[in-house]
């Protein structure tokens, strides 16, 4: 089902239709017949349109769903991970067809790769040019790495026949490629170098058949075209310095005349076009920045002081809470949030540089 | 009838011809916007303590009614045996064309040549009526992400009607509201 291109029916419209007995037939089915799932324990209003997913805070890449399960991170426990369970239902939009052909090669322009296959999901966005997508169990991985790693990408995938041998040759985005098959359904493409970077295109639970018409439905195009055909609650380019923005601002609030940022804190961003990947990035910048001061300073003096009243604001942190909105399952917010509450003891920042994941060596 | 139930059907009563529109105006077959209705109705059923008050009542709604057509896209959705009746109804209905439309043929063709991120918003905007704020809460998104969006979306739709506007004779699409009208255009 796709949305039709027609006038839309209006409300008023709608209202007038003879449906009056099949509306009172649907609710007479859903009292009489479907148990009750309330769980009193809650009132809190659910939100809509939020998805569930996997991420690791500091990879830039989402995580796939599979993998979810193994990222979930254990306040305390030093994985500076998170995990959500998505929103099965975000369907990509059509997007608008792009009018170059597809599978030119990159330009400064076009640097993403974009597939269009009827039933296929992105379910992954790369900040450098690559993407996932799903339909079913089916995955296609599009990786966009740096020339330099080339070599040692082809020599890998080299070695999955025996004696270890090039791949057979085809044609992938405009350029000449190598494929090579793990298994009957899986399979991968690299294709040669070009513009200082190359791509990689894995295919799982698909037959080769079906592979290599993916391939052909890949094709580059620019930023802004990506962007059209990514689900709605993905964010672009020009709306994540603004979430970025708001999240800084909430976190100032918090913190009332307390500094955000230790002097010389490089300025907070995120590439993330997901909100969740987002909000982490922006709280995770701060926290680390903060422990990292106090790890510095050895817990002693004004700045490390400074550090500790910083962090026992973070149960006031409105990112912190918003994560929690777009992922209930998230875990995130609880490492943060288990500091707070330390804090709140009597106790120390000391050691919750590696309980949360943060980098010492910036 | 307990109060949960009464609250049910009050609410029932108040959103099923808005949820049962906003299905309409985005489903291919009419028929199936009975199985949007009907899951849609069934999580509130289930989780009514999860329903916000109004007037957020309405974007909650429409917000699960995405998630249960992108479902019903996916193709996932285990089939139901509710909303039968009003399925076959659905079938035959035809609105009153003195009723009009959400928006005019010409706006829906222009929209039709945006981003599919530029449609939603802009869907929500014109044929549901809502503000950036409560689209924001359909979509899961912030206010301050949505208003530059839909402002971004309406300067894209008023290019393509200028671009377009006088069309030629006969390229304009009719004005036809009928529901049961099954062709469409990609």
């Amino acid at each position: 089902m796709s949305a039709p291109h027609r006038a839309p029916v209006s409300d008023e419209a709608v209202s007038r239709m003879p449906l009056a007995e099949g509306r009172a037939a649907l609710l007479e089915e859903i009292v009489m017949s479907t148990p009750v799932l309330d769980r009193p324990t809650t009132d809190r209003p659910d939100r809509p349109g939020r998805r569930d997913r996997a991420v690791t805070a500091r990879s830039r890449r989402l995580v796939p769903l599979a993998a979810a399960a193994a990222v979930v991170l254990l306040a305390g426990l030093g994985v500076a991970g998170a995990q959500w369970s998505g929103e099965p239902g975000e369907v990509v939009p059509a997007p608008v067809a792009p009018a170059a052909p597809p599978a030119v090669p990159p330009t400064a322009q076009q640097d993403r790769v974009l597939l269009v296959a009827p039933g296929w999901q992105v379910q992954q966005v790369d900040t450098v040019g690559g993407a996932a997508w799903s339909k079913g169990d089916a995955k296609l991985d599009v990786s966009v790495r740096p020339a330099a790693s080339y070599d040692a990408y082809v020599a890998d995938r080299e070695r999955l026949v025996d004696p270890p041998a090039a791949g057979r040759p085809l044609e992938v985005l405009g350029a000449p490629g190598q494929l090579w098959s793990y298994a009957e359904d899986d399979h991968a493409v690299i294709r040669e170098v070009s513009g200082g970077s190359f791509v990689e295109v894995r295919g799982s639970r698909v037959s080769l058949s079906d592979f290599r018409g993916l391939l052909d439905s890949l094709q580059w195009v620019d930023e802004a075209t990506f962007a059209g055909s990514l689900p709605s609650s993905y964010l672009t380019e020009a709306e994540r310095p603004v979430e970025v923005a708001r999240h800084l601002d909430g976190i100032r609030d918090a913190l009332g005349d307390l500094p955000l940022l230790p002097a010389g804190t490089p300025e907070v961003t995120s590439a993330a076009a997901d909100p969740y990947i987002l909000g982490v990035d922006v709280a995770d910048s701060v926290v680390c920045a903060w422990l990292a001061t106090y790890h510095r300073a050895d817990g002693a003096g004004r700045e490390a002081r400074t550090a500790a009243q910083v962090l026992a604001t973070l149960r006031d942190w409105p990112v912190l809470e918003e994560l929690v909105e777009i992922a209930p399952e998230g875990e995130y917010s609880s490492g943060p949030w288990a500091l707070a509450d330390e804090l709140a003891a009597g106790g120390t920042p000391a050691g919750w540089a590696e309980r949360l994941g943060c980098s010492l060596t910036d | 009838m307990n109060d949960r139930e009464a609250r049910f059907r009050a609410l029932y009563s108040d959103h099923v011809d808005a949820v049962l529109g906003y299905a309409l105006r985005r489903v291919d077959r009419p028929e199936d916007a009975a199985d949007v209705v009907a899951d849609t109705f069934l999580a509130v059923w289930r989780r009514l303590a999860h329903v916000p008050p109004e007037p957020e009542t309405r974007p909650w709604l429409y917000g699960t009614a995405r998630r249960v057509l992108a479902n019903l896209r996916r193709g996932d959705r285990r089939r139901l045996a509710l909303g039968g009746r009003l399925r076959e109804q659905l079938r035959t209905a035809v609105p009153d064309p003195a009723d009009g439309v959400a928006v005019t043929a010409d706006v829906t063709a222009a929209m039709a040549r945006l981003s599919g991120r530029d449609q939603e918003v802009l869907q929500l905007h014109l044929w549901e009526g809502l503000e950036p704020r409560e689209i924001a809460e359909v979509l899961g998104l912030t206010t301050v992400v949505v208003r530059p969006r839909l402002s971004r979306a309406r300067a894209r739709l008023r290019e393509q009607l200028d671009r377009n506007a006088p069309g030629p004779p006969g390229h304009i699409p009719s004005n036809h509201t009928d529901p049961v009208r099954q062709e469409q255009h990609r």
